[in-house]
């Protein structure tokens, strides 16, 4: 039983001329429960779209994606599945303290109240932030919100879950810890991640498959897996061999293709 | 004072200071031209306010306008909230009332406390009725902005969570919102007591407007500067001391400015 199952799925906006502009064509793509799989491609396609489909935020014109024990299809009422989403920005709500922000989606989660205090102890003490539970969000530093926000998404324990771009704003030395912290809470967790990013060395470091995109709409290139055992190290010369061979059939196949 | 005003209270009391002494020598000015009545002295018009507080002058006129204001700016307040807030949320109804709120704004103040005292007499709902009807397209305006500015990716992540209504609208939306009912009552208050006064100038037999009115027709250039000044006083402690101070507590979450 995949959590993630994703067919024929299509989806076009109404473009300014009345026309319809196509974001995703006919794609297809199974994850496996706990799998790590990224979704690679250009930057403005499609794929903060599919997350959004995912999320229950938007219906396809066409297909299905099953998602936990949620059906998505054309016409169906969006309900938004039980997963852990981590946005491109933190998302946190300024005026609530760490420890309220996470308390708010446990709540959502149906957490028992008991035992918010053990989780959140648990979860900010695994990217060494309990000592910050009672701050507001503004007195902590970018790296340390984006952690905050892994922490959210985590702390529900869904079986899924969901990242857009999670890395995609921080600078490069920042990206590397919270991508640590990001690895070991999801190792620790078990869950299945559907991961989107732009940035192939992240894809090929954090993954156990990418499936590279092709760009407008968005269809499925490519199916790489990354075989490599954890942990993986960055300079690691066989993950390096990869990452070129993917970048050299991304560029050639689909960004010089795209741009044709 | 650092609480109230700021690390920069200095600067604030020295701009109260110069004032007083620009009024100060312009005062003089127009003595020493033969015109003692135009502009009276800071002390002669202090002495005129606490004349009139021995009399208990201020206390039968103020509070009576006082009481006007707050009851014409607490409708406006609490009808713009409801307005501002759908118009926000609704697309339909913004458009909707999209043309009666620029309507309501280009009413000049005069005609709506005209309408209002012919509408219900010389009474106190008609005092009541023009102050709310003035404050409430201001309100509508700032609530509205507001509403229209809460950040979608948050509602999105909200609802990514599955947060329930209820506390989205409580935790997420209000917060969001709570900036602009703090700067629309601090707008709306001001809105009140000008049009206060000019309603009370037509309509009443007692108030601050009535009081000035009254100054005027006794040509007693140091009872209406006295007026004015007891009216900037109250208004000032409202803005700079209630407001900001409820406003300071509640918005604690917000990186301070200085």
């Amino acid at each position: 039983m995949h959590p993630i199952r994703v067919e024929g799925l299509s989806l076009s906006f109404p473009g300014r001329d009345g026309s319809r502009l196509p974001v995703l064509d006919n794609v297809s793509f199974d994850v496996g429960p706990g799998e790590f799989v990224s979704l690679l491609g250009p930057s403005g396609c499609g794929k903060s779209t599919l997350l959004n489909i995912a999320a229950g935020l938007l219906a396809p014109d066409a297909g299905v994606m099953r998602i936990g024990d949620i059906v998505i299809r054309a016409g169906t009422a969006l309900v938004p599945p039980r997963v852990g989403y981590v946005f491109q920005s933190p998302r946190l709500l300024n005026w609530l303290t760490v420890a309220q922000n996470i308390e708010l989606v446990l709540d959502a989660a149906g957490t028992p109240r008991r035992d918010w205090d053990g989780v959140i102890d648990r979860y900010l003490s695994m990217v060494g932030l309990r000592a910050f539970k009672d701050k507001h969000p503004l007195e902590l530093s970018g790296g340390m919100r984006h952690r905050v926000a892994l922490v959210r998404a985590l702390a529900i324990e869904p079986q899924i879950i969901l990242m857009d771009e999670p890395l995609g704003a921080l600078d490069a030395i920042t990206a590397h810890r919270v991508r640590d912290d990001l690895l070991r809470l999801w190792q620790a967790s078990g869950a299945t991640v559907l991961y989107v990013t732009h940035n192939i060395a992240e894809a090929v470091q954090l993954s156990d498959r990418v499936m590279l995109l092709y760009d407008r709409p968005t269809s499925v290139y490519r199916d790489v897996p990354i075989p490599f055992a954890r942990p993986r190290r960055t300079t690691d010369p066989k993950l390096l061999e990869l990452e070129a061979h993917i970048t050299e059939d991304f560029f050639t196949n689909i960004i010089r293709s795209s741009a044709a | 004072m650092r609480r109230i005003l700021g690390n920069h209270y200095v600067l604030y009391l020295a701009s109260a200071l110069c004032f007083l002494a620009a009024w100060w020598v312009a005062s003089l000015v127009a003595v020493r031209a033969g015109f003692s009545n135009i502009l009276p002295s800071p002390a002669v018009v202090a002495a005129t306010i606490v004349e009139l507080g021995r009399e208990g002058e201020i206390q039968r006129h103020l509070f009576l306008t006082l009481w006007r204001v707050f009851a014409g700016f607490a409708i406006a307040e609490i009808l713009g909230l409801v307005i501002g807030t759908v118009m926000g949320l609704n697309a339909k109804f913004e458009l909707f009332a999209d043309g009666w709120v620029m309507i309501l704004l280009t009413i000049p103040s005069l005609a709506y406390s005209i309408f209002a005292l012919l509408a219900f007499g010389l009474s106190e709902t008609a005092m009541i009725a023009a102050i709310a009807a003035t404050t409430l397209p201001y309100v509508v305006v700032n609530i509205w902005s507001g509403v229209k500015a809460v950040d979608r990716g948050l509602l999105d992540m909200a609802r990514a969570f599955r947060v329930k209504r209820r506390n989205t609208l409580r935790k997420v939306v209000l917060p969001q919102i709570t900036p602009y009912i703090f700067s629309s009552s601090r707008y709306g208050i001001g809105i009140a007591w000008k049009i206060a006064v000019v309603v009370e100038l037509m309509g009443a037999s007692r108030g601050v407007g009535y009081m000035l009115n009254y100054s005027f027709s006794l040509f007693s250039m140091r009872h209406v500067l006295a007026w004015t000044a007891i009216v900037v006083v109250v208004m000032l402690f409202i803005e700079l001391v209630a407001i900001r101070l409820i406003e300071e507590r509640v918005l604690a979450w917000r990186p301070k400015a200085h």
